[in-house]
């Protein structure tokens, strides 16, 4: 009986490409729907469309001008202002767009604000391939293990509606930044120190496509420091390789800028530099922007207003205080899980445990920054689902509780994209999947257990509500924002469970847990 | 913790999840539907003028007029499906809910010329929600279907074959982004199957057997009705009806049944034309409906060829003429032009071998043969056929798709069939979505779909079908990638359509064989 079920255990590559496939057509199906700032729906007089137009207008000033002008050409219309591996890509996808989809797509400044279906088609499926290439090949990789729970993982994780509807709906590159790191994390947790010198190049690549993943990088850091401390005899070796390797990568990325200033004025290096940091941070903008579901966004409602009571030059500074607290037991944790890591060796569930407390840990740590740092976007939220979701088997009942209330905090921003049918689509077929799996979820330990298994129901009775009255009776003629507003604050509570779980799950041993339930 | 995770690592069968189609049915059909709204933006053809137009047709116009209108000589979108379906257009154009739905001032139900006729999104989306909710029909009569086939034997079987119907990339396209209403129409026919199947189950003793039966061949004259395609299936129902409900095993001929099985179907396959007949005059009705209906001057194959025998036809007839001059033995300088006569008679004759079967050897399984046998000779020899109708050959063949899974069996079983007339006849289907734009969803559901196939028929991937893939990944590139412009342009076109109607021909052979073959069990009991 072993045995055969042993033969039987790998999982047919017919399965696999079904469960490719049906990822990709929902990811296909989704492009099918409008793109941020598509027709100029927002009419904004400044500048043409949103995210989408950000990314073609690089990809346009990418292809034509030198490396030394891309961080300075005309930054009112969309400059660039993400870091330099994001420009490279830009390049090659700008480079393929003019073979591919045809020169006027690409055309230096009379390109502007074009609109083609085929154009569309093609950008659309930019993201469709490097979400496969980069997501898909570092979720497979960190979590499937020819089993079917991790078949459920991977799966789930790629069908992730906050994701597929920001990345292929709205528009954006996030799963590759997201791939990234979770590759990246996946080398670091394994019990060779090589895979950290790895998992660190990686992390960088990472850094240097988003400067978002930066969320992740105090948990990162103290973990690979923790992995340095744990055998004394090699801390100033590894500390000095770790080094070594992150300036390296960072030299290789940032040197063309550095070298090459614009070609319309004298600049110095260092403030060839300075400009991209400036672009990548830009603090004028202010505490948040639009309607998130953080504290900052909570905290401004009328009341409090808490914009208006503080200085705006002590904004920033209150915001790092509160992410340095709020990131302080996640970073400890994984200090002290990275002192543990030579040791994983010795068993498969220990590595496991590893691997997950671990994911815990970057999910915690990404959630106090979406919550308590400056300038957070709505879509920042993906840096914590990505992580959770791969925990999908340790917890299920939170996860897609998780999973739910990422993707509902996500709805102002797709309503202003006018991705409504998408958003309520993918809902269904979410739920419909996780259906199919109910058989294995709900078997399985949870934090919702006991008299806490009321607050998933609770939560969901409460976003259905909103979104019926919503629906029903439309915002009041004195408050036009009350919806958004009520949306980020309903998410800012509950980010703030999430955050608390996540702490606790990365502070607490996980025998002990066991043992109380 | 550990028998945790023993308990997960079982094999990767989902028969335990498909044995409950309580469970995994309404997902299914729930996602389906989704897809289908998400698909409403994308690419419409002609055919979605064509049946907006004949919503105006009916919604403006008196009964008399509807096979007459062609908006003063503006459109070439006129009516030409038989009376129900102009019934059919008119219950939509015509309820209380249509005008609620279609907003005061739209033009969506105008009678508009060719040149102006650009639709609004609400009509749009209107139109896209009346194929979706007509999708019902198509559900209901693929599960009667499938239940009947599989009366008495396990329920993951009938759930893989409804999930193999319900899941056809093949229905996506064509009713959901290249607009029709195929999945009702195959809904009927599949319903009408079914009856048919389950009064074969119930045996003549039972009560339900002539419901059944008269309630198959009544729904097969509303489909008559519907569309005329299914004409060429009229000699097989006639056949079997008259064989199998009309005859009792050592009772013979039964006048009872055959006067209510005559009765039945003659009624319902006249009364739709009836309210045409009692116009001012009904001969004039008649001659139009029928001209309309019956279009021969339309020419042997479409612009782009069915992948048929007519395909082969033709390019052996090109090859011919090219290679008459130059080489002086060819004793002909082209191929004679088979004639409409000559279509439908080939058509007959290579469908009666299906007629004896399905008259002699009355099971389920030899009738549902039967029907795809008889489907690929009307798809291979009929006069300018479309490269959609092979789904009527296509879905009724999925029910067979979980009949013989026992390894013993030596024939070549139906999976491997159904496998690759799916993988033929959609991909032949391919250039009828010639936009870029749904490339991607194309290739993905097609390839999604296939290896759905494959999990299902639980047979080796063998080298057989390693090749037959290979082939359809370069017929791909050539069809898609490359840029062939100018005088060869025609040629990915032809080669996909050739290739295809080599391994439809194979297929249809197959068929045929498999129709002959004395395998099935009940059949051998039976007899002896």
């Amino acid at each position: 009986m072993t045995q055969s079920t042993a033969v039987n255990n790998r999982i047919p590559i017919t399965l696999i490409t079904i469960c490719f496939g049906f990822a990709c057509i929902l990811r296909i199906l989704i492009g099918f729907g409008h793109h941020s700032g598509e027709n100029n729906y927002h009419g904004s007089s400044k500048a043409y469309g949103g995210d989408f137009e950000a990314q073609r207008h690089w990809m346009e000033i990418t292809y034509w001008l030198p490396v030394g002008d891309w961080y300075w050409y005309d930054l009112d219309y969309w400059g660039l202002d993400y870091p330099p591996l994001t420009a490279y890509h830009s390049y090659l996808c700008g480079w393929l767009s003019h073979r591919l989809a045809g020169p006027e797509t690409v055309a230096l400044d009379s390109s502007r604000g074009i609109e083609d279906p085929v154009h569309k088609a093609y950008m659309r499926a930019t993201v469709l391939v490097f979400d496969f290439l980069i997501f898909g090949t570092a979720v497979c990789y960190s979590s499937f293990r020819n089993d079917r729970g991790s078949m459920w993982v991977s799966f789930i994780t790629l069908c992730q509606p906050a994701i597929l509807l920001v990345d292929h709906g709205h528009f954006q590159y996030n799963s590759i930044a997201l791939g990234f790191s979770i590759a990246a994390f996946a080398f670091i947790s394994q019990d060779r120190f090589r895979s950290c010198i790895y998992g660190s190049i990686l992390f960088c690549l990472a850094l240097n496509f988003k400067q978002m993943t930066l969320y992740y990088a105090p948990v990162v850091f103290f973990y690979l420091l923790g992995r340095c401390i744990s055998t004394p005899k090699r801390f100033f070796q590894r500390l000095i390789l770790l080094g070594v390797t992150v300036l390296t990568c960072f030299g290789v990325l940032w040197l063309p800028f550095i070298v090459t200033g614009p070609s319309d004025m004298m600049t110095t290096p260092l403030e060839r530099m300075m400009q991209i940091v400036r672009r990548i941070f830009p603090f004028e903008r202010g505490l948040f922007e639009g309607k998130v579901s953080n504290l900052w966004c909570a905290l401004n409602t009328r009341p409090i207003s808490i914009r208006d009571r503080i200085d705006s030059s002590v904004q920033p500074l209150l915001a790092l205080v509160l992410t340095l607290i709020m990131i302080a037991p996640s970073s400890f944790a994984l200090f002290c899980l990275g002192m543990k890591g030579d040791e994983m060796a010795t068993s498969k569930i220990n590595n496991q445990n590893h691997w997950k407390r671990l994911l815990w840990g970057t999910m915690s740590c990404s959630l106090s920054f979406f919550l308590a740092s400056f300038q957070v976007h709505e879509k920042s939220i993906l840096m914590s689902l990505a992580p959770c979701s791969l925990l999908l088997w340790e917890d299920p009942k939170f996860v897609l509780w998780f999973s739910r209330v990422c993707v509902w905090t996500l709805w102002p921003l797709l309503q202003v994209d006018r991705l409504h049918t998408p958003y309520f689509c993918m809902l269904i077929i979410f739920e419909m999947l996780v259906h199919l799996g109910q058989d294995h979820f709900s078997s399985k330990p949870s934090v919702f257990s006991g008299i806490f298994s009321m607050i998933p129901w609770l939560t969901y009775a409460i976003m259905i509500g909103l979104h019926a009255i919503e629906f029903s009776l439309g915002p009041p003629a004195a408050l036009p924002d009350l919806y958004p507003v009520l949306w980020s604050v309903v998410g800012c509570a509950l980010f703030c469970l999430a955050y608390i779980i996540s702490c606790a799950k990365v502070l607490l041993p996980v025998e002990g847990k066991n043992k109380v339930e | 913790m550990k028998t945790q995770a023993k308990t997960d690592t079982n094999d990767y069968d989902i028969t335990d999840l498909l044995n409950q189609p309580s469970r995994i049915l309404p997902p299914i059909l729930l996602i389906s539907v989704c897809f289908k709204i998400i698909l409403m933006p994308t690419y419409r053809s002609t055919d979605f003028d064509v049946h907006r137009n004949w919503l105006a047709v009916t919604h403006n116009l008196p009964l008399s007029e509807w096979y007459f209108n062609d908006v003063n000589g503006t459109t070439v979108h006129t009516l030409d499906y038989p009376p129900m379906f102009a019934y059919f257009e008119a219950f939509l154009s015509n309820n209380p809910l249509t005008s609620r739905i279609v907003p005061l001032g739209d033009r969506c139900l105008d009678l508009l010329p060719d040149s102006d006729n650009t639709p609004s999104e609400d009509c749009i989306v209107f139109h896209r929600c009346t194929v979706i909710a007509s999708d019902l029909i198509f559900w209901i009569g693929a599960y009667m279907a499938c239940r009947s086939m599989y009366h008495g034997k396990p329920l993951y079987r009938s759930s893989m074959a409804f999930l193999l119907i319900v899941w056809n990339p093949g229905m996506l396209w064509l009713d959901h982004i290249h607009f029709q209403y195929n999945g009702m129409l195959l809904g009927l026919f599949l319903g009408s199957l079914g009856l048919l199947m389950q009064g074969n189950n119930l045996g003549p003793n039972k009560r339900g057997y002539h419901f059944c039966h008269l309630g198959g061949a009544i729904l097969y004259a509303f489909l008559l009705n519907l569309k005329h395609l299914y004409l060429t299936l009229a000699p097989l129902y006639f056949c079997y009806l008259l064989m199998s409900y009309c005859q009792i095993d050592g009772k013979g001929f039964q006048l009872r049944n055959f006067a209510a099985l005559a009765s039945v179907t003659a009624i319902c396959l006249l009364a739709p034309w009836v309210p045409f007949l009692l116009q001012e005059d009904p001969k004039g009705q008649l001659l139009q409906i029928l001209a309309r209906l019956f279009p021969f001057g339309r020419g042997l194959v479409h612009d782009y060829w069915a992948a048929n025998v007519w395909a082969l036809y033709l390019l052996a007839d090109k090859v011919v003429k090219v290679a008459s001059p130059r080489l002086p033995w060819i004793p002909i300088s082209h191929l004679p032009e088979p004639t409409p006569l000559v279509c439908a008679v080939l058509m007959f004759v290579s469908q009666l071998p299906a007629l004896i079967v399905a008259s002699t050897r009355r099971s389920n399984v030899k009738l549902i043969q039967a029907v795809v046998y008889c489907s690929l000779c009307s798809f291979m020899f009929a006069w300018h056929v479309h490269e959609k109708a092979i789904m009527t050959a296509l879905i009724p063949l999925t029910l067979l798709v979980c009949q013989n899974d026992d390894r013993n069996n030596k024939g070549y079983s139906h999976s491997l069939l159904f496998w690759q007339m799916s993988l033929w006849g959609l991909l032949g289907l391919f250039p009828l979505l010639f936009r870029p734009v749904e490339l991607g969803f194309k290739v993905v559901s097609y390839v999604t779909f296939m290896a759905l196939c494959v999990q299902f028929s639980k047979e080796r991937f063998g080298s057989f079908r390693k090749l037959c893939s290979l082939l359809v990944g370069i017929v791909i590139i050539i069809l898609e990638v490359l840029p062939i412009q100018g005088k060869w342009e025609f040629l990915p076109l032809m080669i996909t359509s050739i290739i295809c109607a080599l391994g439809l021909v194979a297929c249809w052979i197959v068929s045929l064989a498999q129709l002959l073959a004395v395998e099935d069990e009940r059949i051998k009991d039976k007899n002896i």
